[in-house]
């Protein structure tokens, strides 16, 4: 029995997390996925009573539920399911699981970065598609028929040549939304009180930072050195190699950025006392 | 089980076991529960009641079979009438002789 | 067996404890008695791998328990002096938890439930302090751990419980389990811990068996005054004199005189138990 890796004890602890998430975010998750549905049924109550007939809803007022639903519930998930693990009685109790470190971690990796999003998408598609279905005039098209004839649009304008490259919309969504909630995560198991508050503020002093120490480089020869760099760069002038360029430092990005992340969470998780 | 100060645990403990064969309670042959079992209906560590039956052993009074448990001796009784006379006659009878001459008692007075 | 190496924490500056070694082994109910603050909690919790040491080692069967090897995780159970309920009854709390400790028992759980008088199907989140406590030991034992870290675990039982802990903690555990117990109530352990730890600022002030502190110390309930007394205290029929033991005569050990005697004759008794 390895003692950084066993499948039934991992299945064990993996269940057990998923429990729990469900105990303790389950409710909010459906809420905030189900939005616009009760939103729109509020919305017609009061228009059936107010002006005698229903009324329709904006365009792209859908996605906007699960943009906005989406990005709260990757803040409010990590700190309301694993914000416990700073408490002394509860994290102890906790840290003396018989797991190993590296499943908890894996566990937690999962819950917060699939079974959740999961969960959300499918519960919000459901209500979304339910509520097309009863009320076509009024509360428009389903999410998921928009999202289709966008892709469906995009995969035309790819073979038609309108635009040079590929884009990979689930990756970009999936990797993006995976950041978001791996920073409160990392938030939720450092700071002990107001933790997503405290790690909103961190996010924006950072980029305050971030921002000063670039115009200073940019200010004192940055922006000559790039200016340089683009000259002598001659492929500038072939659309192809920058974007394969800019694709492969995004990419680059990406992986630093998540593999990071995701390795501050191991070692927080290995190295959390009590 | 409510344990006075005066002596050691153990001692009281194997005085208890030994008035609970005297009184029948226990009778020889019979087995006794084992050092885990008796510290744990009065509530005592079982180095403590190990130390009672190693006492009771050394007298005769219990004996431990390998592998089965500790038994009261056949002769138990025997052995404990023998050993409660001999301390009734060299320590309470001294002692109640001397208490008695200490109040000016005349003993003669009121035993027949 | 349990080794503590020259043991050294400090929370920030604050040294807490400091050249702490002793062997702990099988078999054996050890108590771990201390004035507050003194750093038993420290203790249990960098023998349950909570903490990492500041200096020295602490190896339980040869691993170092700051690693949280699941294998030595699932022989530890660590019962901290406060514990948190959580939303369900206890029952089901008990089930998914006990999956994770191989030798759980969920029949074991239920009995002593039964014997502490308290309803496993209540939810934890209704339940008195008191009764939380008593399903936090329950679950513990439940679990048949070889190892068992206990802070305080008569806090806010009432007093029929506490005497039922007692005998709960000696029918239910294991023989070569090793229980270490931390109190300051020592009237709520007194009969069932032997050997004795006393941990003072930083250091061991005692590590000795009943048997051991018996032969060296004398306990005194008489009316006589004796001369060079340890420790002494005025009771309603007399008095408590520990005194040194020079008669080989075997009194019975009064565990709060002996912790007050130990603390006012650091030198001397650290001498007469040393076993150099």
């Amino acid at each position: 029995m390895s003692n950084i890796f066993n499948l039934k004890r991992f299945g064990n602890y993996f269940a057990y997390d998923c429990r729990r998430t469900w105990n303790l975010f389950g409710l909010i998750l459906i809420l905030a996925a189900l939005a616009p549905a009760v939103v729109f049924i509020i919305q017609q109550l009061f228009s059936l009573i107010l002006d005698g007939h229903m009324s329709g809803i904006g365009e792209g007022v859908h996605l906007g539920f699960m943009v906005f639903g989406a990005a709260t519930i990757a803040m409010i998930a990590p700190s309301t399911i694993y914000g416990s693990l700073t408490e002394k009685r509860s994290g102890s109790s906790w840290l003396m699981i018989p797991a190993s470190s590296f499943e908890k971690w894996l566990s937690m990796s999962l819950v917060l970065l699939v079974v959740i999003m999961a969960a959300f998408c499918l519960v919000f598609f459901a209500g979304d598609g339910l509520m097309s279905l009863l009320f076509p005039g009024t509360y428009g098209t389903s999410t998921a028929s928009e999202i289709s004839s966008f892709y469906s649009k995009y995969l035309n304008a790819i073979n038609s040549g309108e635009i040079p490259v590929t884009i990979n919309f689930p990756g970009l969504i999936f990797t993006g939304m995976a950041e978001w909630v791996l920073v409160f995560a990392i938030g939720a198991l450092y700071f002990k009180r107001s933790k997503v508050a405290k790690t909103i503020l961190v996010l924006i002093g950072l980029s305050i930072i971030t921002g000063i120490i670039t115009s200073f480089i940019m200010v004192n020869g940055g922006a000559d050195f790039i200016k340089d760099l683009v000259q002598r760069m001659d492929f500038i002038y072939e659309p192809r190699k920058v974007i394969t360029i800019f694709n492969v430092l995004m990419s680059l990005r990406t992986i630093i950025v998540l593999g990071g992340l995701l390795t501050w969470l191991f070692f927080r998780i290995k190295t959390l006392k009590h | 089980m409510e344990f006075d100060d005066n002596k050691p645990i153990y001692i009281q403990i194997a005085d208890n076991i030994t008035a609970r064969i005297l009184s029948g309670e226990l009778k020889p042959g019979e087995r006794i529960p084992s050092v885990r079992e008796w510290g744990g209906n009065i509530g005592v560590n079982p180095n403590t009641v190990a130390r009672s039956y190693e006492l009771l052993s050394n007298k005769g009074i219990i004996f431990n079979q390998r592998g089965i448990g500790y038994f009261i001796a056949a002769d138990a009784l025997d052995i404990i009438s023998s050993a409660e006379r001999t301390k009734f006659i060299q320590e309470e009878i001294p002692a109640f002789v001397e208490r008695a001459r200490l109040l000016g008692i005349d003993l003669k007075k009121h035993i027949q | 067996m349990i080794s503590i190496d020259n043991l050294a924490f400090s929370y920030g500056p604050k040294e807490v404890l400091k050249n702490i070694s002793m062997n702990l082994e099988p078999g054996k109910i050890y108590g771990l008695l201390g004035e507050n603050g003194v750093g038993k909690t420290t203790l249990l919790t960098l023998l349950s791998g909570l903490k990492k040491t500041g200096a020295g080692t602490i190896r339980i069967d040869g691993h170092d328990p700051y690693k949280r090897e699941p294998s030595l995780l699932e022989k530890i159970y660590y019962l901290p002096d406060e514990v948190a309920p959580s939303p369900e009854r206890a029952t089901r709390w008990a089930k998914s938890k006990g999956v994770f400790w191989p030798g759980f028992s969920m029949d074991k759980f239920l009995g002593i439930m039964a014997e502490f008088e308290t309803d496993p199907s209540q939810k934890m989140t209704t339940m008195s302090s008191g009764q939380l406590k008593k399903t936090y030991i329950s679950f513990a034992l439940a679990c048949n751990p070889e190892f068992i870290f206990m802070d305080e675990p008569t806090n806010g039982l009432d007093i029929p419980s506490k005497a039922q802990f007692r005998q709960t903690i000696l029918r239910h555990t294991s023989m070569d389990a090793i229980l270490v117990i931390s109190t300051h109530q020592v009237r709520d352990l007194e009969n069932i811990i032997d050997p004795i730890i006393i941990l003072d600022k930083r250091e061991v002030l005692l590590n000795a068996s009943l048997e051991e502190i018996s032969q060296k110390l004398y306990f005194d309930y008489g009316n006589v005054i004796l001369p060079d007394s340890l420790y002494s205290e005025q009771l309603p029929g007399g008095f408590i004199q520990v005194v040194r033991n020079t008669s080989g005569q075997e009194s019975k050990v009064n565990i709060e005189a002996l912790f007050n005697a130990v603390h006012k004759n650091k030198e001397l008794v650290k001498t007469l138990f040393s076993h150099e």
